[in-house]
């Protein structure tokens, strides 16, 4: 798996332009092919596989709330076109410079319940928030 | 894709009437604060309860927590793998971006079963108190992203920087992966499993109507307290109906113990986990200590000679 999946995938699909659901929060510029130096991708399948959906962190952006409005996976690939809300089974956080903070993916809505905890720098399956995946939190 | 899979629950084989006795909510063979080694209850049956639930609204530790990446165990990590990405791109002569700010981590289980607090509720809803935002990172150059995280044609980087990047690189040194160290599979699963395990138990799930009762006589209707947050408004600031929500909510919660018994019960769900589930748990023990080796290993390599 790994981070580089996202730089592998980036490059194999960098022709399409592709823009996420517009959504509530201004501050998450989308970042669909997970190339940007702080970005937060969720990967409809296991091992950073499939259609991929990506934010942009690094304007401050705190995640969503609800995945509701997150949009849906836009790469080409398994799950393209699905919404992301509760159908993400891995992710990845790409972090600039020295690798600090975390990203927390939660099950249920509004940040509760429990999460999966996604290091700066790392690339994990999601567990119980595998396809139950409804807010995330940048740290 | 692969779905989860639902577990069962075994019903609770103890009188509901029971469940509602007085300061020992849980059941009639509770304890106070004691270690339990109850004998081995068949597997579909619910554990019991040897500590009696906290009366207080907010969420205290769980079983499962020792076995999490530890702040410290985390620190040890983090600085080892710090040296080596500062020593990587010094190699490379890129310029290392300064270290961000990182916000301050909350509780563990803060929100674990919703929100908890009179004081947020009131101010914030289910909106986030503090950490509105992140500390924004400092600009990367496309120089210094390109050593740091790697190049997608798989060639050397800036000045001879690996074609990974010097964080992947870094990572494995201390973890054998280009990522860096994250919490134990089987502990991630674990603390999943229990959370979904106590909320399907009948001791919850009486508490769990309760809750909903309550809100209901504010005039409210939500099945349970992880339901009601999609009251929230969107943007930054709460609504005065999400407000009222929230007061409700975490009032109500107060009212039945919900947290209180909740916790107490999924704590001995995370008991019997760790029990039934302690090879894993110790091989993945094995790992981190292996990791925590190799890290001090750097440690003491960048260490100034005295």
């Amino acid at each position: 798996m790994r981070l580089k999946h996202a730089l592998i995938a980036a490059s194999l699909t960098g022709a399409a332009t592709l823009a996420l659901a517009p959504t509530a929060q201004a501050a998450a510029p989308p970042d669909p092919h997970c190339l940007g130096a702080r970005a937060f991708c969720l990967w409809y399948n296991s091992n950073q596989q499939g259609s991929v959906a990506g934010w942009d962190l690094s304007t401050g952006f705190q995640g969503f709330p609800n995945l509701k409005d997150a949009g849906r996976f836009l790469t080409p690939g398994a799950g393209q076109g699905v919404p992301v809300k509760n159908n993400a089974a891995s992710a990845t956080y790409q972090f600039p410079g020295q690798c600090h903070g975390d990203v927390k993916v939660f099950v249920n809505s509004g940040w509760s319940g429990p999460y999966d905890t996604v290091p700066a720098c790392s690339a994990i399956n999601l567990v119980k928030t595998k396809n139950d995946n409804a807010s995330f939190l940048v740290n | 894709m692969t779905r989860p899979t639902r577990r069962r629950v075994g019903r609770s084989r103890l009188p509901i009437a029971l469940l509602a006795c007085g300061a020992c909510l849980i059941t009639a063979s509770c304890t106070t604060g004691g270690e339990e080694d109850a004998p081995a209850a068949e597997p579909s049956a619910p554990p019991t309860v040897h500590t009696t639930p906290s009366a207080g609204a907010r969420p205290g530790p769980l079983p499962l927590d020792g076995h999490f990446l530890s702040r410290e165990d985390h620190e040890k990590l983090r600085s080892a793998l710090d040296l080596l990405v500062a020593a990587c791109m010094k190699r490379a002569g890129v310029p290392l971006p300064p270290a961000p700010a990182v916000a301050a981590e909350p509780p563990r289980h803060e929100r674990r079963y919703g929100i908890s607090t009179p004081e947020q509720a009131a101010r914030y809803g289910y909106h986030l108190a503090e950490r509105t935002t992140p500390p924004t990172p400092p600009p990367v150059t496309a120089r210094q992203q390109r050593a740091l995280s790697g190049t997608p044609d798989g060639k050397p980087g800036p000045g001879g920087s690996p074609p990974q990047g010097c964080n992947a690189a870094a990572a494995e040194r201390i973890t054998g992966t280009d990522s860096f160290p994250a919490d134990a599979l089987v502990v991630r699963q674990l603390n999943m499993d229990s959370f979904e395990q106590s909320k399907n138990d009948a001791r919850v799930r009486i508490v769990l109507r309760k809750w909903s009762d309550c809100m209901k006589g504010d005039g409210f209707s939500y099945t349970d307290p992880l339901a009601a947050p999609r009251s929230m408004a969107a943007g930054p600031r709460a609504s005065a109906r999400e407000i009222a929500t929230a007061r409700a909510d975490v009032a109500c919660k107060e009212k039945t113990r919900l947290i209180g018994v909740w916790s107490a019960v999924e704590s001995a769900y995370q008991n019997r986990l760790i029990k039934e589930r302690a090879k894993e748990l110790t091989a993945a023990r094995r790992e981190h200590d292996d990791r925590l080796r190799r890290a001090a290993e750097v440690l003491r390599s960048f260490a100034p000679s005295s």
